[in-house]
């Protein structure tokens, strides 16, 4: 297993280069550069082009990447253009209070999805399985941010037994009630549809393996029902459970943008959207660069613990 | 007391009846075969006696006496009590039968923990003792492994372990040795017999196979489309059978210790039980049935002292016997010979981070034989023994390392782009190999118009012809894969071969997945083919019965190494390498007086692993006469007779212990 896992690092290598490449094409694919940003629609051609030469935007792509890489490795990301800061401090400002609301969503969707899939999978085709399998679809379908929405109106503005903002920082913010307090609704936004595709999945996952012949063997031997789920059927159910586990990561990061936008939840997706909104172009390189770094590092953590569920990747 | 009684058991998924009134009772102690081809409802009636039944399986009546207790009306509760310690389970397949993802020890365990109330020790004690009581050394580091890390018959081993941990009274074995090579069927069914006897446990072996169930029970039932049509001691069952359907049966099966000959196999296909016909189930297939056949379904009564039919005609059958015996006419010899020299086949083994060679699989290695035109040359074997590849090396489709192959003194490098005209290949899962998607008729327009072998306007009709020659209906040119039974979809496969006119077919045990009585009919078809076209014919096969009807010469291969080769006739008569001996010494015949007094020369423990051969001769571990000249130095084929030759240090002094022992 340890083989497997190194050979696994070595593999991200290429991955996380091409994302430096991607984010470092970004700002040239989008129309309009730094220079025009900085200056704003009225300066003349060539105060622009000044700017460009003193930024080295002049120069050719090569170099520029090379520069970038750089000063990448330096761990410099560029000066955030709104936040008037290195865009490193701000992410990492924020970094804690969007960990703390994925974190939070991942395990509640995960746990609930698992639980709620499982009891579904028992029985097939029951009323249980009916109703809760259209009630999932349901959710699936729902946008995030129109749930947000939803919950914003009914538990802050309705009844008033939650707080929809004013969220300041998960560290040394208003001390652990508080966070809790804030957290609720964004949280159960950020995870329904993520909860709702680790049901599903768990469903037909449980259901593929539970008509198995090791689950008949363990019947044979007058093993008890709740251990031949716990021990044999859910184990062996897994590994598709967490690679969708593993990709709602993925969703999560994005989400995030929505949902702590509708909450004004401090933290990177929130940032990132003021980002995008003023155009702040090292700000939106370096926070997508931060996401898809996280993206390769769950994804590589996910493949790690499939070789750990699953004894027979090991000779591969 | 029976500790067994069935009485009028039915079965059903959904509104098909797969088991129909099945009453059968079992003394303690006592062991029951239970034959039937695939559907038969064998497996059915024994799952829904341990209450294990596929979802949407129900018992719509019946009921199942164990120790006088229904097992039907138990709580759940109380039937996981007699789960384990009454009834115990070995099921086929064993490999998808054990959790993959828990070690082995974990898993025979568990019962004897949750169940049992042993102590963790306790338990991995008993575990290593029953893995000893089966014939597993090595226990601890048996335990620790994970089902994929053990071979397919030690993983059988454990699940009968397993069965027999909790002292069980009732060991019901459901195809216990069904994807296991014949040496090693063996060694599981003698395991079974003596647990039975040791542990004074009642044995139900459910098979396909006659031989397989006449060596081991003491009553036989025969079951045909989810009833039982016949049942007594395997003495009369297979002495005087009284149904015809039985009587079909055993002379569709090839028999190592009868004449060779055409094979009679059984016309037609078995029923589906979702359309289930009046009267007796087998009146369409019947040579004997008469009007009232086809209208009242005939009960299971007695027609001899304890024997039982189900049949209208039984009194008469038990009386009238003998089935006439037909002979192929030989073909003619169309001249030439596919040579095969000194041919080794070698893969790396890779691994690690760069993927580097860190080892060689020796699959197949110094390999010499030839095929003569228009005849049939059988290479036998067990799994891992190089007889597949071998075959596709002679078609060009595996990288030969060494030596040689030639058609007609032909080098076939050289003849790369005609080889598919020469020579063709039929796979053992006619599923796995035609496209589900494709009508039978496009799968076969499509080789003929990719070799452009007729005018477009008469692509239609050659595949009617095609159809035709293997006895199959122009109709069947619309049907999907899907609805063919395998013994059409084995004929269309053979279609194909057939369809850009090759003189060389590489059958890889074509046969294997076939029910026993449509065995019969792909082999009469092969023949046929033979006998007008003048095919010349690479079989490949584990089964040395049916080797020995199609055969012309045999090569008898182990561990990538051609052990002995010869004549049909002389190989069968006189084998004289040790192995093949064995080989033939492990089939099992359908008769329980034959089979109580076969000698068996048992083979011990399994195939070499080819990355890791043995020096010396290859068979050496497994062998009883080994010595030391034998573990040291590699034997070189010698000459017994014409074209009989042997691979063995020892062969001459054996020569007269071998077939007397």
């Amino acid at each position: 297993m340890i083989a497997f896992t190194v050979r696994r690092l070595f593999q991200t290598i290429p991955v996380v280069l091409g994302v430096t490449l991607v984010t470092f094409l970004l700002t040239q694919i989008l129309p309009g550069d730094l220079a025009d940003v900085l200056l704003g629609p009225t300066a003349t051609e060539e105060a622009r082009r000044q700017l460009r030469a003193a930024m080295g935007l002049d120069r050719s792509l090569v170099v520029q990447y090379g520069t970038y890489m750089w000063h990448l490795l330096h761990g410099d990301l560029g000066q955030s253009l709104v936040f008037a800061q290195p865009v490193g401090a701000v992410l990492a400002n924020r970094l804690a209070n969007t960990a703390v609301l994925a974190v939070a969503a991942i395990v509640i969707s995960s746990v609930g999805g698992i639980a709620i899939g499982t009891w579904v999978a028992l029985k097939p085709g029951s009323l249980r399985d009916h109703s809760l399998s259209t009630s999932v679809l349901f959710l699936n379908a729902m946008p995030p941010f129109w749930l947000g929405l939803i919950l914003i109106l009914v538990f802050g503005l309705e009844l008033r037994w939650l707080p929809t903002s004013g969220m300041t920082s998960a560290i040394d913010g208003g001390g652990a009630l508080d966070l809790a307090a804030h957290m609720v609704l964004p949280t159960l936004t950020l995870a329904a549809w993520s909860m709702a595709v680790i049901t599903r999945m768990t469903r037909s996952a449980l259901l593929d393996v539970i008509d198995g012949d090791f689950i008949r063997t363990a019947r044979s031997r007058g093993l008890g029902e709740a251990r031949i789920i716990l021990r044999h059927a859910l184990p062996n159910a897994l590994p598709p459970i967490i690679t969708v586990i593993g990709l709602q990561a993925g969703f999560l990061l994005s989400g995030a943008v929505l949902t702590e936008t509708v909450f004004s939840w401090p933290g990177i997706g929130l940032a990132l959207y003021q980002g995008i909104a003023a155009r702040d172009l090292p700000f939106i390189q370096g926070g997508i660069l931060l996401l898809a770094l996280i993206f390769v590092v769950i994804n590589f953590a996910v493949d790690a613990l499939y070789a750990y569920v699953n004894p027979k990747i090991e000779l591969q | 007391m029976n500790l067994l009684e069935v009485r009028n058991l039915s079965v059903a998924y959904g509104d098909v009846a797969v088991v129909r009134d099945v009453s059968f009772t079992l003394a303690a102690g006592r062991s029951l075969g239970i034959v039937g081809e695939s559907g038969s409802g064998k497996t059915q009636t024994m799952l829904a006696v341990l209450r294990l039944l596929a979802r949407g399986g129900r018992v719509t009546s019946g009921s199942v006496l164990f120790e006088g207790r229904d097992l039907l009306t138990l709580s759940p509760g109380e039937m996981r009590q007699v789960r384990g310690r009454g009834l115990a389970f070995v099921p086929q397949d064993a490999l998808s039968a054990l959790n993959p993802a828990m070690t082995v020890g974990a898993q025979m365990a568990e019962p004897l923990i949750f169940n049992e109330g042993m102590g963790e020790e306790a338990a991995l004690a008993r575990c290593t003792e029953l893995l000893g009581q089966v014939g597993i050394p090595g226990a601890a580091a048996r335990l620790a492994a994970y089902p994929h890390q053990l071979s397919g018959g030690m993983r059988q081993r454990v699940l009968i372990a397993m069965a027999i941990a909790a002292h069980p009274k009732l060991l019901i074995a459901d195809e216990p040795t069904t994807a296991l090579d014949v040496t090693i069927q063996d060694q599981i069914l003698r395991l079974l017999d003596r647990l039975r006897r040791e542990l004074d446990m009642a044995l139900v072996l459910i098979s396909h196979d006659l031989g397989v169930v006449a060596g081991v029970a003491d009553r036989v039932s025969i079951m045909y489309a989810g009833r039982i049509v016949e049942s007594a001691s395997a003495a009369e069952v297979f002495g005087r059978p009284a149904h015809p359907y039985a009587r079909a049966l055993m002379a569709a099966k090839p028999r190592l210790d009868r004449p060779a000959g055409a094979l009679q196999p059984i016309a037609g296909l078995p029923p589906d039980p979702a359309h289930p016909l009046q009267g007796c189930a087998f009146h369409p297939r019947c040579a004997f049935a008469i009007e009232r056949c086809g209208a009242d379904t005939p009960p299971l009564e007695a027609v001899a002292a304890d024997h039982l039919a189900a049949c209208w005609r039984a009194r008469e059958q038990l009386a009238a016997a003998t089935t006439a015996s037909m002979r192929v006419a030989d073909a003619e010899q169309p001249a030439g010979e596919i040579v095969v020299e000194d041919l080794s086949v070698r893969f790396p083994i890779r691994s690690g981070i760069l993927r580097r060679a860190t080892g060689t699989v020796r699959a197949v290695e110094g390999v010499s034989f030839a095929i003569p035109m228009g005849k049939t040359v059988a290479l036998v074997g067990e799994s891992g023994s190089g007889k597949t590849t071998t075959g596709r090396a002679l078609l060009g489709l595996a990288p030969m390392s060494n030596g040689r192959v030639s058609y007609f003194g032909r080098d076939v490098a050289a003849i790369r782009q005609d080889m598919p005209r020469l020579g063709q290949m039929v796979f053992q899962d006619p599923y796995g190999s035609l496209n589900p998607r494709m009508t039978v008729g496009a799968t076969l327009a499509e080789v003929v118009s990719v070799h452009g072998l007729v005018p477009r306007g008469q692509i239609g009709r050659k595949v009617d012809s095609l159809l035709d020659s293997v006895g199959l209906r122009p109709a069947m040119a619309r049907r999907h894969p899907h609805e063919l039974s395998g013994g059409q979809r084995q004929r269309v496969a053979i279609a194909r071969a057939l369809a850009i006119e090759p003189r060389f077919i590489v059958c890889d045990e074509v046969v294997s997945a076939l029910d026993v009585s449509i065995q019969g009919q792909i082999i009469n078809l092969l023949m046929e083919l033979q006998r007008t076209r003048g095919l010349t014919y690479l079989f490949i096969s584990h089964d040395l019965a049916m080797v020995r009807h199609i055969a012309h010469h045999v090569v008898v291969m182990y561990g990538g190494k051609v052990m002995e080769a010869g004549p049909r006739d002389r190989l069968f008569a006189e084998p004289r390498h040790p192995y093949t001996h064995a080989l033939l010494g492990a089939v099992p015949v359908p008769d329980p007086e034959v089979e109580r007094k076969r000698t068996r020369p048992e083979v011990r423990g399994e195939t070499p692993d080819p990355a890791d051969p043995p020096p010396g001769c290859r068979f050496h571990r497994s062998c009883r006469h080994a010595d030391e000249r034998c573990r040291r130095e590699e034997p070189l084929p010698e000459a017994v007779a014409a074209g009989h030759t042997v691979a063995c240090h020892r062969w001459q002094e054996l020569a007269q212990g071998l077939n007397h022992a």
